[in-house]
């Protein structure tokens, strides 16, 4: 009980943190705004992964993603929806990625895209992390994008803010993303 | 035994492909776009009143013309009635 108030308590503190830097960094502290842009990197380069598929493009959509979280910050209405709008930033700037990157190898098919190796860190298994990969990979963007919101432990009502259908939809979509995962899914250990 | 969750290895996986200086560089660029930005609408604004000043100009230079040529308009035909005027009173 005191555990469940306390961690109600936490994540309630961490809203009103989000919700002091996003006030300050929409003012112009640019301390703000990098503590905003550290706060969330992460979580949108994970995000932007899942949907794109690969990780040639994550550090620049990433950057993207940001760039246009500051410069859209006077514009956003609702403090509280802050979360859910920078994710549908992501979203669509990764669909809209993914649209020009298919017309890019129209026009030149032989380009190839060249992905940097980085040294994996120390609590990363590669295994996992390429079967779910495979996975995602036989899925559609959209499903690979609810998928990546309900990863990030997005709710329904926050997804549907992000991604602006209704909430059955919302669930129906990912139910369906859900089954098709599972069906291309194999754990490592069982193959 | 449980199956391990593969998501948090793909998101430290995206995590570990992100540069170091990626609040500096897009921090960076958000100051250059604002301060692009307010350079386009001052040059915008600028072009704006050149273009004003220059309307004026040729409005006011045109009106100068007019009066000057109404001017000689008016001289000439006054000449000319004076004219008539004699050769209609001649006997």
């Amino acid at each position: 009980m005191a555990k469940a108030s306390q961690e109600r308590w936490a994540r309630e503190r961490v809203t009103n943190d989000t919700l002091a830097l996003v006030a300050a960094a929409r003012e112009g502290d640019e301390s703000a705004q990098r503590r905003l842009i550290h706060a969330y990197q992460e979580r949108i380069a994970g995000f932007v992964y899942t949907v794109i598929g690969s990780t040639a493009d994550i550090d620049d959509i990433t950057q993207n993603v940001l760039l246009r979280m500051l410069e859209g910050l006077p514009k956003l209405r609702e403090d509280t929806l802050f979360e859910a709008w920078l994710f549908r930033l992501a979203r669509n700037t990764c669909l809209s990625h993914l649209r020009s990157s298919r017309w890019r190898r129209f026009f030149s098919p032989l380009e190839t895209s060249h992905s940097e190796t980085i040294a994996a860190p120390r609590d990363h298994d590669p295994a996992l992390a390429d079967a779910l990969q495979h996975a995602l990979r036989q899925l559609s963007p959209t499903d690979r994008a609810i998928l990546a919101l309900a990863a990030d432990g997005r709710s329904h009502e926050e997804m549907q803010q992000s991604v602006g259908k209704s909430l059955a939809a919302i669930k129906v979509m990912l139910h369906r993303a859900r089954e098709r995962l599972k069906r291309h899914y194999h754990h490592p250990d069982h193959a | 035994m449980p199956e391990k969750d593969p998501w948090p290895h793909l998101q430290r996986r995206a995590a570990a492909h992100l540069r170091g200086d990626l609040a500096d560089r897009v921090l960076r660029r958000h100051r250059l776009d604002r301060v692009g930005r307010r350079e386009a609408w001052l040059s915008l604004g600028l072009a704006a009143l050149t273009a004003t000043a220059g309307a004026v100009a040729v409005v006011i230079i045109g009106q100068r013309f007019t009066a000057v040529e109404n001017a000689r308009n008016y001289a000439a035909w006054s000449e000319v009635a004076t004219h008539t005027s004699l050769i209609v009173r001649l006997p």
